[in-house]
């Protein structure tokens, strides 16, 4: 799991200088009107042949929060819409984006326009995108740009890639500049991955990036080469990678410069069934591995760490990255039956010392930081079960320990299938906390409770409670409510009414520590 | 809060979309469904137009740590059975990233899972079919046409997924 330090959208607010919010520049309504037709003209050919494909979606944000003090800034609005053409063999990619007011972090002032555009060709096997595009090498550990619209996070490149791939072997090439989070494009990028796959039950392959992104002289490399494993009574898969490879253990770099220095990182998951018994153990080592401009990186290797889906057990679990931690976690999970399981989880985690590879470590900037956030260990404990058998239940208990604070979690919840086409959903989630320094203890709380109707009018009426009893909690009871309605199968609106405690929010991976919230949030989702 | 002209536009975005929706979605919709290539969890290569023309497919996107999606894919094991004789493919696209894809073999091996459980590590997939949020549930008739797409699981959402398989299974007898 990896900490992005992204604004959220009311965050933004308090750290933009500029108060003269962006009137129409030229081309606002030119780009709208061109998607706008486009989503229009849809029906027509629709109707027409499959040679011209078209389809398109659109996600629109509104929030008020009136936790925010200066009035002027309490409301914001955010739009994505994305346009797909399709033609043969070939794609065409637009997505135009609003912001308002525009996010602090980009240079942008407009706050709108295209944002990203790419263009693909596909055909028997090959592939070339040109444009923006997000990669993925290996397990990510040498290179991995993606996008999380819910976190805010974007590291596209700019450029071309292409791929080959067969029965045998899949080869990418790819070669553009990163784009930052102020939409600044850095230094050129090169990067290439080859996988073969001599048998059905393995592969093997290896990745190498290069860039000058720290640099406008010494270009810096990366390099791995890893292997899968795959048989009917479980999987291995192990990465190992190098940094500046040929350069000898040299952590401080050739020139002084620690971001050109040397770095190691290895990751392996492996998963083992013996009869309704699943085992999965994974580990992670990454040692001055980071590509990163800024907050923006462009690798995000997986930790070895339990990712909780629970809210309260999410906000503790640590934000690891590539530069130096060390993690192992282990997960065993005994199905009884198809309907009822019981597993076991158990990670642990901590940072690379100082002079633990006896050189000067990188990024000494955040490295106490990063002490205090890694040393981490998590166990629990979680069952599921159907009884009787319209509901479904799971409870689970959880022990996490940082080097600040205990937390003991207990959670469960139900979905009950009432009637044909409605559910009861309930949850409920409790944290004792003990801080270790001054042995204070207080405990939280959450409860929710939802009615959901299956068919149209399709819609989830959701009520969440919060409270704590920490002393030092500017508010100790928090209570939203939350409507989803789905219409034309496609479209969705969500409404948030209320307040919702600050914390770490997590989505695949990503997270993002959203401030206190109270107030009306809006999201509409449409797709064609 | 003053109106800025951003604001008309993305309204006016919304508004021509709307005008669309009617034609293109939900069940008959009869979109061509975007072709793709993925490794399957075990490795080798999976491709949508090649197994065209068996049976219906139900694809789905979902997600290790989506809760609803594990929901939806235990409650559609009935119909997998019930149909897959008849040539019901059932596609399940994991999303999942770098960080959480090595809980998909516990997972699918604990739940038994009998689908083709498919990686799209780069939300290839997932943009190409404009999915927004997991779960959400596409059926594909044998022709390659979306005949039905459904972001979201209730309990008994996997009732009406399974009339329509049936609806094409029966079709096609």
């Amino acid at each position: 799991m990896i900490m992005r330090y992204t604004l959220r959208p009311s965050d933004r607010y308090r750290v933009e200088k500029r108060v003269n919010w962006p009137r129409c520049a030229p081309g606002t309504w030119t780009s709208g009107f061109m998607i706008a037709a486009l989503l229009t003209v849809h029906q027509g050919i629709a109707a027409q042949e499959n040679d011209l494909r078209v389809s398109a979606d659109n996600q629109f944000y509104y929030a008020h929060d009136s936790y925010i003090e200066n009035e002027a800034f309490r409301d914001l609005m955010e739009d994505w819409a994305a346009v797909t053409l399709g033609y043969g063999d070939f794609n065409a990619n637009v997505v135009y984006e609003a912001h308002l007011p525009p996010p602090s972090w980009s240079q942008d002032t407009t706050g709108q326009g295209i944002y990203e555009r790419w263009i693909t060709y596909k055909h028997d096997g090959f592939s070339a995108t040109a444009g923006n595009f997000y990669a993925l090498l290996g397990k990510g550990i040498t290179l991995n740009s993606f996008r999380n619209r819910e976190m805010r996070y974007n590291s596209n490149i700019d450029g071309a890639q292409f791929a080959y791939t067969n029965r045998f072997c899949d080869i990418t090439a790819l070669g553009g500049r990163p784009r930052d989070f102020s939409g600044r494009r850095l230094n050129p990028l090169q990067a290439a991955e080859v996988r073969v796959m001599p048998a059905p039950w393995g592969f093997l392959g290896g990745t190498y990036v290069q860039t000058k992104l720290f640099s406008d002289v010494i270009a810096s490399r990366w390099g791995s080469a890893y292997m899968q494993l795959q048989r009917d009574f479980g999987s291995l898969y192990t990465e190992i990678a190098s940094r500046n490879f040929g350069k000898g253990n040299n952590v401080g770099g050739a020139d002084g410069n620690l971001l050109n220095g040397t770095g190691t990182a290895f990751y392996s998951s492996g998963n083992l069934f013996v009869k309704d018994i699943s085992a999965l153990v994974d580990a992670a080592y990454y040692n001055n591995f980071d590509i990163s401009e800024g907050i923006a990186m462009y690798n995000s290797p997986p930790p070895a760490i339990k990712e909780h889906s629970n809210a309260l057990m999410s906000r503790v679990a640590p934000s690891l990255f590539a530069a130096n931690h060390t993690s192992l976690h282990g997960s065993v999970t005994y199905a009884i039956n198809d309907e009822n399981n019981v597993s076991a989880d158990l990670t642990r985690s901590r940072a690379i010392k100082e002079g633990e590879r006896g050189g000067t470590r990188a990024f000494t900037h955040c490295a106490d930081f990063f002490d205090y956030t890694a040393d981490y260990t998590d166990v629990f404990l979680k069952g599921e079960a159907v009884y009787p058998s319209t509901i479904d239940w799971t409870l689970g208990s959880g022990y996490q320990k940082t080097l600040e604070a205990g937390y003991l979690n207990f959670v469960g919840s139900n979905d009950w299938g009432i009637m044909d086409n409605y559910s009861l959903q309930g949850a409920v989630e409790h944290q004792w906390t003990t801080i270790d320094l001054t042995e204070r203890k207080y405990y939280s709380q959450l409860y929710s409770l939802t009615f959901a109707r299956a068919s149209a009018p399709r819609l989830s009426l959701a009520c969440i409670v919060e409270r704590t009893t920490d002393q030092y909690s500017d508010h100790k009871f928090w209570v939203g409510a939350q409507l989803n309605w789905t219409f034309f199968e496609n479209n969705e609106i969500v409404i948030f009414a209320g307040q919702r405690k600050k914390g770490k929010i997590c989505s695949g991976g990503v997270c993002v520590n959203k401030p206190e919230f109270s107030g009306v949030e809006v999201t509409f989702t449409s797709r064609l | 809060m003053r109106l800025p002209n951003v604001i008309v536009t993305a309204v006016a975005l919304l508004l021509a979309s709307m005008l669309a929706w009617p034609a293109i979605t939900g069940e008959g919709i009869n979109a061509r469904a975007p072709d793709f290539t993925l490794k399957k969890v075990t490795g080798e290569n999976y491709s949508l137009e090649q197994n065209l023309g068996k049976g219906p497919i139900v694809l789905n996107f979902w997600a290790t740590w989506c809760g609803p999606c594990i929901l939806e894919m235990k409650n559609l094991k009935k119909t997998y059975a019930r149909y897959a004789a008849a040539g019901l493919q059932m596609l399940s696209i994991s999303i999942d990233d770098n960080k959480t894809q090595p809980q998909i073999p516990s997972i699918v091996r604990t739940y038994k899972f009998p689908y083709t459980i498919l990686l799209d590590e780069n939300k290839d997939v997932y943009k190409a079919y404009h999915v927004a949020n997991v779960p959400q549930i596409f059926i594909i008739d044998a022709q390659g046409n979306i005949v039905y797409n459904h972001q979201g699981y209730q309990k008994g959402d996997e009732k009406k997924v399974e009339a329509i398989v049936a609806k094409l299974i029966g079709d096609k007898k």
